[in-house]
């Protein structure tokens, strides 16, 4: 935790790819065990930001507090803070040469020092949590997408993250597959994980997120509990957005 | 939000940022591994320059024939240069001992990067005095007159270090084929230990390698008995044409004196051959293993026969060339095969490592440890390897009185050479990678060079394996360019035995044989490039 009781804070967050001015300003802090979900259209800086709180992307002005620690500061160690947060992509990003409970074992051994019968039980628990023991053995391409991103999702959680991040977990997914994947999500939120969330499932903000962030043009727009937000827009493209969605 | 937030420009990144923001040390460090490698370009130049560049000759006079000591030797020897090379390494450690101790200060993006460009540029600066050092030390003159054609002085400084330098490579030649024995030997240790201590039972191992065994030594001496028949009938064709030619002449060496002989030594070969063809079975039933874990299935069967064929396709080739022993001729022509398969196979293995290393850091994100991998790519890619074989072997090796022999010249340089372009094909591979993976491994809390070893290397060998194999097809054919290096006649390889054999018996048909052994020799490897493509086509992610 940082000093002010959150987990995460972002001060003055500015962020230019080239002349792009893609986050302008951003300030947001996390309390743990908050679900966070992060709305907006395309191209209005969620992946950015969301790439923000573990350093993918270094913003070009401002300050990322993490558990204590300002990642910013250029002799943070990042990699040590990063195998405390846990990060699911699009696109699942699994890696193919890798067999799915190997996907998981890999940090295990290599960042946090597990042997190998440790990192595998740990392994094998976490791909059983998601419901995917059978599939320890498979590699990434014999598994479906909805499968891909459950072990994407184990991968992440077998680091025993404080903080979890989702950058559309389920929009490459067909829609049949969706719902296992934010099953598990939802499950997490219950056990008390501190997540942000960026996502297009509505439903998905309403029943499980704490706080809603509309991001519109690198600014955060309005934010407040779900339920409100869509009931009550405040803004203009807030509303026009919500219109556009819902 | 208000629209001038919205027009904000970016800050400034530039120059006057990155100057703004050093402190003492940083700056301190920066300059220093400027200044050292700037004084060893610099110092070495107004030496030179003082002592002068050429001989100054009498009207009339060239410099190859007039007297006098040459400048630029003596420049190079003087004890001022020493002095610069010297400043140089000093200065190289005050930079290191000044940057380490900003590495804990810095407090800033461009303090960070100023601190490892001083180190870099430091450490190449040091790098080139030493080298520059170790050239005094060596035959300047020998080195001057080859290249500069300027008059020879000067004594032999620097024993010490060609002595060092040759014992080198004695004990390299000593070590090589030992490593290769060793090699064989722990990969069948290996082996039998993974089978004795499985949880499961190892029978299916077993059978493979053994399986692949019989079948190596089935195909291995129908070849060999193969290539006896057509030695021997060739041995006869010629002796009846050459009847009288006198064979105490070089090629002499190794031959029989009759049929007979070479029958029974032929025999005496079938029997080593049979023991070598079950090894190379064995080897590709392990290979197979190493591949895939445990033989579980058929199809692991499969892979180890297809395993399997890839070495016979090595085999092959040797096995034909050897089993024609039965003329000088021939016998010529299989040591022949021996040297061109040493030579692109040792130059392979010093080229597909040495290029992955360079293809990183040709990657790399500061330009101060790119620009050095891009200067050696571009001038290995840029010369002739003819040049480059010519130039080691008649110029830098004498003159730096290094006790290499032209065999192991010939390796070297082939394998630098292709290190150049198998770092590009490298860093195509490793730039094809999905973005995804290094943010995925990263994210984990790999860090940058754990993702590179775990993540990215893995999955881009997989994809260069292809155009890697038709780097390999190249190299073996333009081993025939070491002939330019006067090898000794156990040392040729098969161009230089065809050429030596129509020299001494006017027997045209020593071209084709040449041809043949290249053949032999490539046409499986391109077989191989073929298979291996079509497999990544259809999608299966592993090749092997
Ligand atoms: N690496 C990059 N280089 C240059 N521009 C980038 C880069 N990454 C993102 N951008 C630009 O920054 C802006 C914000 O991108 P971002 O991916 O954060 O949007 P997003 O809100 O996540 O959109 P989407 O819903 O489509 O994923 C876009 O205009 C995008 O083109
Ligand atoms: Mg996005």
């Amino acid at each position: 935790m940082n000093d002010d009781g959150t987990l995460v804070r972002l001060d003055d967050i500015h962020k230019w790819f080239g002349d792009l001015y893609v986050l302008q300003g951003i300030d947001l802090a996390i309390r743990p065990q908050e679900v966070v979900v992060l709305i907006g259209p395309s191209g209005s800086g969620k992946s950015t930001l969301l790439r923000t709180i573990n350093m993918l992307e270094e913003p070009t002005e401002g300050q990322v507090w993490f558990d204590g620690t300002e990642l910013t500061h250029i002799r943070t160690d990042l990699n040590e803070a990063r195998a405390h947060m846990g990060m699911v992509f699009q696109s699942f990003n699994l890696f193919p040469h890798l067999k799915a409970i190997e996907n998981l074992t890999l940090a295990l051994i290599k960042v946090l020092g597990l042997s190998r019968e440790e990192a595998e039980d740990r392994a094998m628990e976490q791909l059983d949590h998601v419901g995917l023991s059978d599939k320890a053995d498979s590699y990434p391409s014999q598994l479906s997408g909805g499968q891909q991103q459950r072990v994407a999702i184990a991968r992440a959680l077998a680091m025993r993250p404080k903080l979890m991040l989702f950058d559309e977990a389920t929009s490459a997914l067909d829609p049949e597959l969706v719902s296992e994947v934010l099953g598990v999500m939802q499950d997490l939120a219950e056990e008390g994980m501190t997540m942000v969330v960026v996502t297009h499932e509505m439903g998905f903000a309403r029943e499980v997120g704490n706080r809603l962030l509309f991001m519109d043009e690198g600014a955060i727009v309005e934010e407040g509990v779900p339920a409100d937000v869509f009931a009550h827009p405040r803004h203009e493209r807030t509303k026009s957005f919500l219109s556009q969605v819902l | 939000m208000t629209l001038e937030v919205d027009h904000r420009a970016p800050p400034d990144r530039g120059i006057r940022y990155f100057m703004a923001n050093q402190n003492a040390l940083s700056w301190a460090s920066l300059w220093l591994g400027i200044g050292t490698l700037v004084l060893v370009f610099a110092g070495t130049f107004a030496v030179i320059t003082a002592h002068g560049w050429t001989q100054a000759c009498p009207e009339g006079v060239s410099a190859t024939v007039c007297d006098g000591t040459d400048p630029l030797a003596e420049g190079i020897m003087s004890t001022g240069f020493a002095r610069v090379l010297w400043t140089t390494i000093v200065l190289g450690l005050v930079t290191w001992a000044v940057a380490v101790f900003s590495l804990r200060r810095y407090d800033s993006k461009p303090a960070k990067e100023a601190t490892i460009a001083g180190m870099v540029l430091g450490a190449q600066g040091v790098a080139i005095a030493l080298f520059l050092m170790w050239f005094r030390g060596s035959d300047v003159d020998r080195f001057a007159r080859n290249f500069l054609d300027i008059e020879l002085i000067g004594s032999k400084i620097g024993l010490v270090w060609s002595e060092i330098t040759g014992n080198a490579g004695t004990i390299l030649r000593a070590a090589v084929p030992w490593a290769l024995h060793l090699a064989i030997a722990g990969l069948v240790v290996w082996v039998v230990w993974r089978m004795l201590t499985a949880d499961e039972p190892f029978v299916e191992p077993v059978r493979t390698v053994v399986l692949a065994g019989a079948a190596f030594v089935a195909v291995g001496l129908v070849l060999d008995l193969t290539g006896l028949l057509t030695g021997s009938l060739s041995w006869l064709r010629i002796t009846d044409r050459l009847g009288d030619i006198d064979w105490s002449s070089p090629l002499g060496e190794g031959r029989f004196d009759d049929r007979v002989d070479g029958i029974v030594q032929g025999v005496g070969s079938l029997l080593r051959f049979a023991l070598l063809w079950f090894g190379y079975g064995a080897a590709a039933g392990v290979a197979s293993h190493a591949a895939r874990g445990r033989l579980r299935t058929d199809a692991h069967l499969r892979v180890a026969v297809r395993a399997a064929l890839i070495l016979l396709g090595a085999g092959f080739a040797v096995g034909i060339v050897k089993g024609m022993v039965n003329t000088a001729t021939a016998l010529s022509f299989s040591r022949g095969a021996w040297n061109t398969l040493i030579l692109s196979v040792a130059g392979a293995a010093i080229g597909f490592i040495g290029g992955l290393f360079l293809s990183l850091f040709a990657m790399s994100s500061r330009a101060v440890v790119r620009a050095p991998a891009r200067i050696y790519i571009n001038f290995f890619r840029g010369t002739p390897l003819i040049w480059q074989i010519s130039f080691a072997g008649v110029g830098l090796v004498p003159a730096m009185q290094l006790d290499i022999e032209p065999y192991w010249i010939a390796i070297l340089v082939l394998g630098f050479n292709l290190a150049a372009y198998s770092a590009e094909v490298y860093r195509a591979g490793i730039q094809s990678i999905e973005r995804g993976q290094m943010e995925a491994s990263r994210t984990l809390g790999l860090s940058y060079l754990q993702s590179l070893q775990y993540v990215i290397v893995p999955q881009a060998i997989r994809r260069v394996i292809p155009p890697l194999l038709n780097e390999f097809v190249i190299l073996i054919k333009d081993t025939s360019l070491v002939s330019v290096l006067g090898l000794t006649l156990s040392q040729k390889e098969l161009l230089g035995v065809g050429r030596t054999i129509y020299s001494n018996t006017f027997d045209a048909t020593a071209w084709l044989g040449a041809a043949a052994g290249f053949l032999i020799i490539t046409l499986p490897m391109i077989r191989i490039v073929t298979i291996v493509e079509r497999r990544m086509r259809s999608g299966l992610t592993s090749v092997i």
